[in-house]
């Protein structure tokens, strides 16, 4: 796992970790969460209803009791669509 | 990929060998498509209908006794139904496929942007014009294609959502006509209708759509927020998620109560109606009543006192 930290970005607070969020459709934001989270952690503090999306993190879909590290970039991805 | 309402996780293998599974358990228990039946699909172009059309293809292409028609309701919705319908195009080439476009400018006489134009969005929700020219051009393009069968792409989510939508809003007569076969009750020219997806989950469709590269129009209707069915669907899934197998409970209990209900219900022989000749409830239906309160709407808006209710 490399190291991120010391890149001059904010500094996630104890025990905590940093990820970029990009919800499709939507935009990108910063999250951050205890460190250990699962992607359901991470969608419940986002308010995000996970019936509604799924998550890809490279292109993959994850399950969502995966664990999350520090600087990941998942992309949360809309289902509902009209029919 | 995990089943929450079983506690599952699956790899894309397992996921994918399972859906197959109960679609085909699905199909086989109720006897949705059988030997004989020419298969109208109902296409939008969305990831419901096309993951059904790319199912039904997998599933009978090769036999001699069944055969596939894809039909295209184009309701007349600027920027939303032209790029899902290239959508289905493409997807029905690709297959072989015989596609149909039937559109309510043709059949209905206006788009559905222009129905709502003149009706507003208040009083009548643009959903409940839309369903009725759907349902109603659906049947129409069937019979002329020669169709035995009409199968849509509704989901696991949307059969729950019709059955609290029909509590809430106390619509006993749609509730009855909730269930497996849709308009079983015999009635010359009208298709029956089957929804082999009813029992997956919405989410699962679209996993199936994304791990198999089933090309889809992802977008949203733009009159979709004014239905009573997105707030229903944010209750469902919140207490789906609180408390997994909400949805199936729902259906499931909908399916076992209807049948015995609905034997004492269906009093009045349907009819058909006297301007159209289709299926009705009364002696115009629905699609005619629609057709003819927007005329006389937008009369009362030409003589210029903006034809208040
Ligand atoms: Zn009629």
């Amino acid at each position: 796992m490399a190291s991120k930290r010391g890149t001059g970005k904010r500094k996630a607070g104890a025990g905590k970790i940093s990820v970029t969020v990009r919800e499709i459709p939507g935009k990108a934001r910063t999250a951050s969460v205890a460190r250990g989270a699962a992607i359901s952690d991470l969608l419940s503090s986002l308010r995000i209803n996970r019936e509604r999306v799924v998550v890809r993190k490279n292109g993959r879909l994850l399950p969502e009791s995966e664990a999350l590290s520090n600087g990941d970039v998942v992309e949360v991805v809309s289902i509902i669509s009209g029919g | 990929m995990e089943l929450h309402y079983t506690g599952e996780v699956l790899c894309a293998k397992h996921f994918t060998r399972k859906f197959w599974r109960r679609v085909k358990r699905h199909l086989s228990k109720e006897g949705l498509i059988t030997s004989g039946d020419r298969v109208g699909i109902g296409l939008s172009g969305g990831k419901d209908s096309t993951v059904l059309l790319n199912v039904l293809h997998e599933l009978f292409s090769r036999r001699t006794d069944i055969s596939l028609v894809a039909i295209t309701v184009d309701e007349g919705i600027a920027g939303y139904r032209s790029p899902s319908l290239e959508v289905a195009r493409r997807a029905c080439g690709r297959l072989g496929i015989k596609h149909v476009v039937i559109s309510a400018r043709d059949e209905f006489g206006r788009t559905l942007d222009e129905a709502v134009r003149i009706a507003g969005t208040q009083e009548q929700a643009p959903c409940s014009y839309c369903g009725v020219i759907r349902r109603h051009l659906l049947n129409v393009a069937a019979r002329r294609a020669g169709c035995t069968k009409v199968a849509t792409g509704h989901n696991l989510d949307d059969e729950a959502e019709s059955v609290l939508m029909d509590f809430v809003r106390g619509d006993v007569n749609k509730m009855m006509r909730l269930g497996a076969k849709v308009g079983v009750r015999s009635f010359k020219g009208f298709v029956q209708r089957v929804k082999p997806l009813r029992l997956i989950p919405e989410k699962e469709i679209a996993l199936f759509a994304i791990l198999n590269g089933i090309e889809f129009d992802p977008a949203v209707c733009p009159y979709s927020h004014l239905a009573l069915r997105e707030d229903v669907r944010d209750a469902i899934n919140a207490l789906e998620v609180a408390h997994p197998g909400t949805k199936f409970a729902i259906v499931r209990t909908a399916d076992r109560i209807l049948p015995h209900v609905q034997k004492g219900f269906f009093g009045a022989v349907p009819q058909a109606c006297g301007s159209c000749g289709e299926l009705s409830s009364g002696p115009l239906c629905r699609f005619c009543q629609y057709a003819e309160e927007l005329d006389s709407m937008e009369k009362g808006k030409k003589k210029g006192n903006g034809g208040s209710a």
